[in-house]
């Protein structure tokens, strides 16, 4: 899968959030998005997913060629995009097996479902996330703490095997064995038809996760890309060395604008 | 349904003296009829003056409109599934037969047709337990009724079923009331008399099901009363067709440390009404009142809880939730009352609504009296809709708008669903399920 996005623009309310981002990536490759708190991350991961608090702008989103921003939010899910969510909602009265259930018999068929197959693979992947085995029977995050949904969304994307998986900040929040098992987790997933855009604040996962490509977001534009030296840079100069750097191009658009 | 069945005995609610008078009841039940009558007679139809009624109104009702069939006598079988104690069944309110299972037999259970019992059908010995500990619920009964509707059903009493539980029973598996309708302005008025001894174990599922076509009108009684230290589960679900209209009228009356769990999951009618009130008579007893509901189209649903407490440490909960969509209205009326003894009581009610749509209403009024210092009552209910992150969370998984739609309605209603047996489960959740395709097939 390749997802092309294209001078994306979107704005929550009033206020613009994404100012034109320009980002491919393709199944096979791991991407790490790094950005201070309120660069715009979330928001172009729900933009990707229709989430109907924002509006879109400006720009496109292709994948495999295909604009989807036509598209409804399940249908996007169904050409195989996954999204771990930074703050998954509670569902009250849904069991985990239940829901998974449903979605993988979206996911693969309904011809294809074995529900033996199923719940086998899900115990399995229980015992692999290091959870309880009686998640399966509980509600959907109720009453979840921080590192329980953080790690029931990596076990819905093993289950799903997404061709494109967009993780937000999976590992904030997480004591440092649920890292290195949600890092696992992905790193199971890896391979020609899996890719995953990262959203992390922290270099400690990706150096579990190893990324391909590393991209920094500041007031909603990507601005600046690389591989992995970026996040030791990054780490070691912090956001200001980035402003720095926008902060000059800034001027100079403004100077410009004066003539 | 044979067809000297259908042949109209009268019509309307005129000639119901004559009707009492045909039938082969005994004596104490005719008279307890007639009673029911003559207070009929001079009653007035509910109206909106009523506080209970004020968002119903019957005025341009036209009852007479309904005939009243033969309910003939029993006849055929049916034949017990594994997984029930017991089963009766009605049709047009006729008692087509029941069946015990040999463990629940043994127990000395009874379920049977409670006209048919009372008259001597099944014997002597039955006859005068009918008599013995049907005749004190439905003499209450009446003696409570505050309206015509209540004094109607009494007196045009079609069918019913008595359920005798006696001391010491404990049923592993539930015992099945099942009522289908399939008529046409006709009128059903049956009575359900539960009476559990003490140290009762039992569940009773009662359902009322109509064909798809055909208006009717049920206008049900039940009487439940609860021994000492016996626990009793009464799940009523009513599915009749949305031509129709169902009233229903429910007492019951708990004994100390008994403990009662009444649902009603209400489906049915372009119009219903129904009311269960329940006593708290024993010091230490237990009542819990739990009400699924979804209205659909153009229905209207009005239900009342009333949490009765007499008796001093009784404990009672109030559940009721419900979906409104398209034009329908569903009111929910729920009253706590505390009687001067009644002291160290625990009473809280609970009413949950989510209006799909605009357009669609419920009003939720809740109404607290107490008459004693020293308890512990309160309400909460809440009106809200879906919730959209919740939504796009099963969208973002790959689930169609009405699926996920279906799915969270599901969640709502599952902590009501997950207390039937089974096999009733389903079928809820069939019913939910069909309540919002076949809206949205509408929309289409
Ligand atoms: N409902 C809203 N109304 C107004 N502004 C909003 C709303 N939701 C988000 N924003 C703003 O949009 C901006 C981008 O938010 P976003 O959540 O995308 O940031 P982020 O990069 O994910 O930050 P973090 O690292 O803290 O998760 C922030 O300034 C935020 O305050
Ligand atoms: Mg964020």
């Amino acid at each position: 899968m390749k997802l092309e996005i294209k001078g994306l623009k979107a704005k929550i309310e009033d206020t613009p959030i994404l100012n034109g981002i320009d980002l491919t990536m393709e199944s096979g490759q791991i991407h790490a998005l790094m950005g201070p708190n309120g660069s715009g991350k979330s928001t172009l991961s729900n933009v990707i997913f229709g989430h109907p608090s924002y509006e879109v702008t400006g720009g496109e989103i292709l994948v495999d060629g295909e604009n989807i921003l036509e598209m409804e939010t399940h249908e996007r899910a169904r050409l195989g995009l996954f999204m771990a969510f930074q703050y998954p909602v509670e569902i009250p009265g849904v069991t985990v097996g239940r829901f998974l259930k449903r979605a993988a018999e979206i996911r693969f068929g309904e011809e294809d479902f074995k529900a033996a197959a199923f719940i086998k693979e899900l115990r399995s992947w229980l015992d692999f996330m290091n959870m309880d085995q009686n998640f399966i029977n509980r509600y959907l995050n109720e009453g979840f703490s921080g590192g329980e949904k953080k790690r029931m969304e990596v076990l819905q994307m093993l289950m799903l095997k997404p061709s494109f998986a967009v993780m937000d900040e999976t590992d904030s929040g997480l004591d440092i064995d649920a890292l290195r098992i949600v890092a696992n987790g992905l790193n199971e997933l890896r391979g020609d038809a899996f890719g995953a855009m990262v959203i992390t604040h922290y270099q400690r996962i990706l150096d579990y996760i190893k990324p391909d490509f590393v991209h920094i977001m500041y007031k909603g534009t990507i601005v600046t890309s690389g591989g992995r030296e970026l996040v030791e840079t990054l780490e070691e100069r912090g956001y200001d060395w980035v402003r720095k750097q926008h902060g000059i191009e800034e001027e100079e658009e403004e100077v410009v604008h004066e003539h | 349904m044979s067809t000297s069945q259908k042949e109209h005995l009268y019509e309307g609610t005129g000639a119901l003296s004559d009707y009492i008078q045909n039938q082969d009841d005994p004596s104490w039940l005719r008279d307890l009829r007639t009673a029911a009558l003559t207070r009929f007679t001079v009653e007035q139809w509910p109206t909106t003056e009523l506080e209970e009624w004020r968002r119903t109104d019957l005025t341009s009702y036209d009852f007479d409109r309904y005939a009243l069939r033969d309910s003939g006598s029993t006849d055929g079988s049916v034949s017990l599934p594994d997984d029930a104690s017991a089963l009766i069944r009605f049709e047009n309110g006729v008692c087509v037969g029941f069946a015990l299972s040999a463990e629940a037999e043994s127990a000395g259970l009874v379920v049977a047709s409670l006209r048919d019992a009372a008259r001597g059908a099944y014997g002597s010995d039955m006859a005068e337990i009918v008599q013995q500990k049907a005749e004190p619920v439905l003499r209450e009964y009446l003696e409570n009724a505050d309206n015509k509707l209540q004094l109607w059903n009494f007196a045009a009493l079609t069918h019913g079923t008595f359920v005798y539980l006696p001391e010491n029973t404990r049923l592993k598996d539930p015992i099945y009331i099942e009522n289908s309708v399939e008529d046409d302005e006709a009128v059903l008025a049956p009575y359900h008399v539960i009476v559990a001894e003490h140290l009762v174990d039992a569940m009773i599922v009662q359902t009322l099901s109509g064909a798809e076509e055909g208006e009717v009108l049920v206008n049900e009684g039940i009487g439940v009363t609860i021994g000492e230290e016996s626990h009793v589960r009464f799940m009523a679900v009513q599915n009749l067709n949305i031509d129709s209209t169902y009233f229903c009228f429910g007492n019951g009356s708990i004994q100390k440390d008994g403990d009662l769990q009444h649902y009603l999951c209400n489906f049915g009618g372009m119009l219903s009404k129904s009311r269960f009130d329940c006593t708290l008579d024993g010091p230490g007893s237990l009542v819990r009142l739990n009400g699924l509901y979804f209205p659909f189209q153009d229905q209207q649903m009005d239900m009342r809880t009333v949490q009765h407490h007499r008796a001093p440490h009784a404990e009672s909960r109030t559940y009721y939730k419900g979906a409104v969509r398209d034009e329908a209205h569903a009111i929910y009326q729920g009253l706590i009352e505390v009687a001067p003894n009644a002291t160290k009581t625990d009473a809280y009610l609970t009413n949950k609504n989510l209006v799909m749509n605009d357009g669609a209403r419920s009003d939720s009024i809740p109404t607290l009296q107490i008459n004693t210092d020293d308890v512990r009552c309160s309400h909460g209910s809440s009106t809200g809709k879906l919730d959209f992150l919740q939504l796009h969370y099963l969208k973002s998984r790959g689930y169609s708008p009405i699926e996920a739609e279906e799915t969270l309605l599901m969640g709502f209603f599952e902590d009501i669903i997950d207390k039937a047996p089974e096999r009733l489960q389903n079928e809820l959740r069939d019913l939910v399920s069909r309540r919002v395709y076949e809206a949205h097939d509408d929309d289409e």
